[in-house]
């Protein structure tokens, strides 16, 4: 069961690729968007601006009017005479048919009051108010600050007209005090959004109606805050603040003048949040809709990258989990020229070749094997046929040593009892041929034994042990030297080295090397042999034999270790002619040399060069003969 | 010199037997030595059946075996005498031509009491057989004379 893969990584970077395509556009989107909430937002401010303008024409239009009352109740003659009691009673006959007036009345030019539809609870003077100051100095209509009704105790906002005598001169000057109450009204009326508000306020800052809640801000002073003294300075526009109620709203205000000097204000505030509310909604709207589309988006990527890409890889990744467990014929079976496709097809060419190769592999180890077995066989089979030499070569020696030696001894036996017998019949001459026949018996006994001897050194395997050379050759000498009683015989032997080898093979060529070197010193007065030591080199250690004796033609050196090789008359010296060939074969059976140097009649001297060993050699362990019963 | 007395002589070739005891009579060393020609007829000596059924004189002072011989060879004939607690006791020298170390090894696993390589040399063999003979002769002390035989010694001359 392959793993579960959790291509995260590649999923992830797929969607943030996504992601960075649609950068540019969300950015421009959400830049678009803003943009459109700012454009929003002006045309709010706009639209603010211009309802307070409607409320400001409202406004206007009512001093407008009062501005045309007043001129036509200046007309009026019981007004323009300013006769008091009659003045009084028309304006109080009046004022009930225009109930947007708290009063209608006239003043003298002094300040006091003439005529009023109301009657003043009190002397009133109205020297001090703005509008009829105004009125007074610039001689025309004028409108005035906030001033609470002294009957209604309501708030008016009050206007005055000077009038004229004949001579032009001011004779006193109309007022009427326009009640407040109808922007109530007409600010319900106008369906404002909710939280709006809508305040006058006059020239001094202080509110001359406000809705909602008139009761609560009417009469009150906003001289005080910087909205108040934006709206002075700019006359017009709109401001971002926070009203008395705390309440952070969008005002738009405008600018009520007669003849260019202000008299009110108008302020329409809108709370922020419903004042950009729309704004804002299309803004969040459309945020909301482009963050649903990047999200379809990444989620249409997310499924798009299972089904166009990571299927694709987990195919790959898969068919790499086969291979690496062993299955060399997993392929991935995709196709396609897009860039996983063409992954796709390396690495099943990879997987092919990979098979492709074990198989080679195999193939050849196979071969190997059969070879390695054919080896095996070929082997056993030349083992076998050197064993079965080698018994028939035993069961020759054996036979030799039997049965060629019998004849030879009744050869010489016979020949020692005739002479034994019939020594008194022979003949010096007889004698002699006795003697020979004998002789040559012995001789070829001797010769036997010497080919014995060196046929059984080819046949075994020589020992490896270390040999203490100096003592087989004090052995050696014991042996050879058992002939040479009665002889003078001066004979050395230095400390040799210690070497590796079959000590038994050894003996037996040093006992022949000395007894050549006793064998041609004989005609020597004194015999001197001397063995010693020549150097270990490389690996190798010489020894050397030297002896005063005949020596040799150094010419005919390369003939002296063959077999049946003499380089001296039999008469001379006997012997078989085989004792070098016995020495040279075990010395090179050991791994080692043997050369020879001679004077003729200057003696001889014979190296012999042995390895001293340490490397042990795998083959020792073959026991010899010793190991045949 | 004391003699030995009775020796048994398996030897096959005729030869052999004649200097054989040619060396022997020239030391004056034998009172009585039986000759057989192979292992099978030592065997039937020892152990006194076949042709030498009824033979009551007992085991020989020595035996003398060559190694290759017809019908029993030599080496058999020493293990079966090594192996006999009747004929254990018989002192048994191999005589033979063989030097080879497997006729070495066997006859000593199996018991022999002495190996001699016959030399060519009729002189140097006439020499061992003086030497062999003053061993058993002189110094060896010969087993006493045991088994269900009696050993008479009767001198004879030659």
């Amino acid at each position: 069961m392959p793993p579960t893969l959790r291509p995260v990584g590649l999923r992830l970077r797929l969607l943030a690729l996504v992601l960075l395509a649609l950068g540019p556009a969300l950015g421009l989107a959400v830049h678009t968007y803003l943009v459109q909430r700012d454009e929003e937002r002006a045309r709010v401010r706009e639209n603010a601006v211009r309802i307070a303008r409607l409320s400001a024409r409202a406004q206007a239009r009512l001093v407008d009017g009062t501005r045309q009352l007043l001129q036509v109740l200046a007309t009026i003659p019981a007004v323009r005479e300013v006769d008091r009691p009659g003045c009084s009673a028309f304006l109080a006959a009046l004022l009930p048919g225009y109930p947007g007036y708290a009063n209608l009345g006239v003043a003298a030019p002094d300040g006091s009051l003439v005529c009023s539809a109301l009657p003043p609870p009190r002397p009133i003077d109205l020297s001090s108010r703005t509008h009829f100051r105004r009125a007074i100095e610039t001689r025309r209509f004028a409108v005035g600050g906030y001033q609470v009704g002294w009957v209604t105790g309501e708030p008016t906002l009050n206007a005055a007209l000077p009038l004229f005598d004949g001579q032009g001169s001011i004779r006193g000057v109309l007022f009427a005090a326009m009640r407040q109450r109808w922007l109530n009204d007409a600010a319900r009326d106008a369906r404002l959004p909710q939280g709006t508000t809508l305040t006058v306020v006059d020239a001094s800052g202080v509110i001359l109606a406000r809705y909602p809640a008139p009761e609560r801000y009417v009469g009150r002073s906003a001289a005080a805050s910087s909205l108040f003294r934006t709206v002075v300075e700019r006359r017009e526009g709109t401001a971002e603040a926070a009203g008395p109620d705390g309440v952070t709203r969008l005002y738009a205000y405008t600018t009520l003048a007669a003849d260019g000097v202000p008299y009110a204000y108008v302020g329409i505030g809108m709370p922020h949040v419903t004042a950009f509310a729309a704004a804002d909604r299309l803004l969040l709207r459309s945020l909301a809709t482009l963050a649903i589309v990047t999200l379809l988006a990444l989620g249409a990527a997310w499924v798009g990258a299972q089904l166009l890409v990571l299927r694709r890889v987990e195919v790959l990744v898969r068919t790499a989990e086969r291979l690496r467990q062993g299955d060399l014929a997993a392929r991935t079976g995709l196709r396609g020229h897009d860039e996983i496709g063409r992954l796709a097809a390396a690495f099943d060419a990879a997987a092919e070749a990979l098979e492709a190769r074990e198989r080679e592999q195999r193939r050849q180890e196979e071969q190997i094997r059969r070879l390695n077995a054919e080896l095996e066989r070929r082997v056993a089979v030349r083992t076998a046929q050197l064993e079965a030499a080698n018994q028939e070569l035993e069961a020759f020696a054996y036979s030799v040593s039997h049965d060629l030696r019998a004849p030879l001894r009744h050869l010489a036996g016979f020949a020692a009892l005739l002479e034994q017998s019939a020594a008194a019949t022979l003949d010096e001459r007889g004698r002699r041929y006795l003697r020979v026949i004998n002789d040559a018996a012995a001789n070829m006994g001797r010769l036997i034994d010497d080919l014995l001897t060196l046929s059984r050194i080819g046949r075994t395997e020589p020992r490896r042990e270390p040999v203490d050379l100096t003592a087989v050759v004090e052995a050696a000498w014991r042996e050879a030297s058992r002939d040479a009683a009665g002889r003078q015989v001066e004979w050395s032997l230095a400390p040799l080295p210690q070497v590796t080898g079959d000590p038994a093979l050894l003996r037996i060529a040093f006992v022949n090397l000395l007894s050549n070197a006793l064998k041609y010193t004989r005609g020597r007065p004194v015999a001197r042999i001397d063995v010693a030591a020549n150097g270990t080199h490389a690996g190798e250690a010489v020894v050397l034999v030297r002896d005063n004796g005949v020596g040799f033609d150094m010419q005919y050196a390369h003939k002296l270790f063959g077999v049946f090789q003499r380089l001296h008359r039999a008469e001379e010296f006997e012997g078989t002619g085989v004792g070098l060939a016995t020495v040279r074969r075990i010395v090179q059976r050991h791994g080692g040399r043997v050369w020879a140097e001679g004077v003729p009649d200057g003696g001889a001297t014979f190296f012999v060069a042995l390895p001293t060993g340490g490397a042990s050699d795998d083959d020792a362990d073959t026991a010899g003969p010793a190991g045949r019963g | 010199m004391t003699r030995i007395r009775r020796v048994l002589l398996a030897e096959d070739d005729p030869n052999d037997i004649e200097l054989t005891l040619a060396a022997l009579a020239e030391h004056h060393l034998l009172n009585e030595i039986v000759t057989v020609r192979d292992g099978a007829e030592a065997l039937d000596y020892l152990y006194a059946r076949g042709a030498y059924a009824g033979r009551r004189d007992g085991n020989p002072a020595l035996l003398l075996l060559d190694i290759k011989m017809p019908k029993v060879d030599g080496l058999e004939v020493l293990r079966q005498v090594k192996s006999d607690p009747n004929l254990r006791t018989i002192p048994v020298v191999i005589l033979t031509s063989s030097r080879e170390e497997q006729d070495l090894i066997r006859s000593y696993e199996l018991g022999v009491n002495a190996y001699v390589v016959k030399p060519v040399d009729f002189r140097d063999f006439v020499d061992a057989v003086r030497r062999l003979g003053a061993f058993w002769a002189v110094i060896n002390e010969p087993p006493p004379a045991t088994s269900g035989r009696s050993s008479t010694s009767r001198p004879q001359a030659r």
